[in-house]
């Protein structure tokens, strides 16, 4: 993939949250783009070309997972960023703080076998056509790891329905072969869904790590192509601004 | 001084792992007649003296908004005053 303009990406940390230096460092050594981290208390956040909540356990976990992190004052802020249409990345523990938030159906709760999970998963990428996917086939199966004691993804069955017939579910859980089972599903996701967007197509919710995937060191370079499709999106659609201009 | 107790549960449909693992330790136990468990949350708040309906009210918009999840859960809000 060619090298565009440098792109800002926010990253956004609350108390608790862990895996913000993580993505930092994905956006900073591996896609070589400038990370800002902003700490929850701010009220406004600066011109980014996208942002990330990152992985973590926000204010412990308390009450529910990502329940208090949805009330902080950088929500508001975020809100009104997925308004005007910037790409958001919530992973894991920002999954769970955008379906707080209600910027993504459903909820996430305890995982079905009670334990927490820490462990490569194979994804089959439902769609190549959104802002988070396009890098990837359609039907492609992918290794990205979980790290999760509540990623069981809930929704009720209208609530599913909508979201299948709108192509709202992006990542499922599946085998190496991309079977959708019961075997491979990990958490007791219904439909087995890891990752789905919001209707309007710019918000994308995760429970596996991408940033954990970025490098061949880790052994899968598969979350990275999330991150460098948000990128595509971005030079494309500046590039048909300017031949609009 | 007011009290309330809130009970929050998850909804019925919505699977309760929690729940599940307390059934089968309770058979375990020898209550075979354990037919299902749910865990919830029980949020126990004490309010100095204030109008009451207006309490009542934003104390019902509160837990319905954040205290709890109406995707997953059900709540039921229990008032008590002071001598009760």
């Amino acid at each position: 993939m060619g090298k565009g303009r440098t792109m800002n990406w926010a990253i956004i940390e609350f108390p608790g949250s862990n895996c913000g230096p993580d993505c930092v460092y994905v956006v900073e050594k591996v896609l070589k783009h400038k990370a800002t981290l902003l700490w929850h208390t701010e009220k406004k956040i600066p011109s980014v070309d996208a942002i990330i909540l990152p992985g973590g356990f926000s204010y412990g976990d308390y009450l529910r997972s990502g329940a208090i992190a949805s009330l902080s004052n950088i929500m508001g802020a975020v809100k009104e960023a997925a308004s005007i249409g910037v790409p958001i990345v919530g992973i894991c523990n920002g999954f769970q703080i955008l379906c707080e938030s209600k910027l993504l159906p459903g909820a996430l709760i305890t995982n079905r076998c009670l334990r927490f999970i820490c462990s490569p998963v194979y994804l089959r990428v439902e769609t190549n056509e959104s802002i988070f996917t396009s890098l990837f086939y359609s039907g492609e199966v992918i290794q990205i790891p979980i790290a999760h004691g509540q990623g069981c993804f809930y929704a009720d069955p209208q609530t599913l329905q909508k979201m299948e017939s709108e192509g709202q579910i992006l990542l499922r859980y599946c085998d190496a072969k991309g079977n959708i089972s019961h075997q491979s599903n990990p958490n007791g996701s219904l439909r087995n869904i890891a990752g789905i967007r919001n209707l309007k197509g710019n918000i994308l919710g995760l429970m596996p790590h991408p940033e954990r995937a970025s490098e061949n060191e880790l052994g899968s370079v598969d979350g990275k192509k999330i991150f460098e499709s948000v990128c595509r999106y971005i030079e494309v659609k500046e590039k048909n601004y300017c031949l609009v201009d | 001084m007011t009290r309330t107790k809130i009970l929050i549960l998850p909804k019925e449909g919505v699977f309760d792992p929690q729940g599940e693992a307390v059934r089968n330790a309770l058979i375990h136990l020898g209550l075979e007649e354990t037919l299902s468990v749910r865990v919830g949350k029980e949020i126990v708040i004490e309010f100095k003296e204030a109008d009451q309906e207006k309490l009542k009210r934003k104390v019902e918009e509160i837990t319905k908004n954040f205290l709890s999840n109406p995707i997953i859960e059900e709540y039921k809000i229990e008032w008590e005053k002071e001598g009760q």
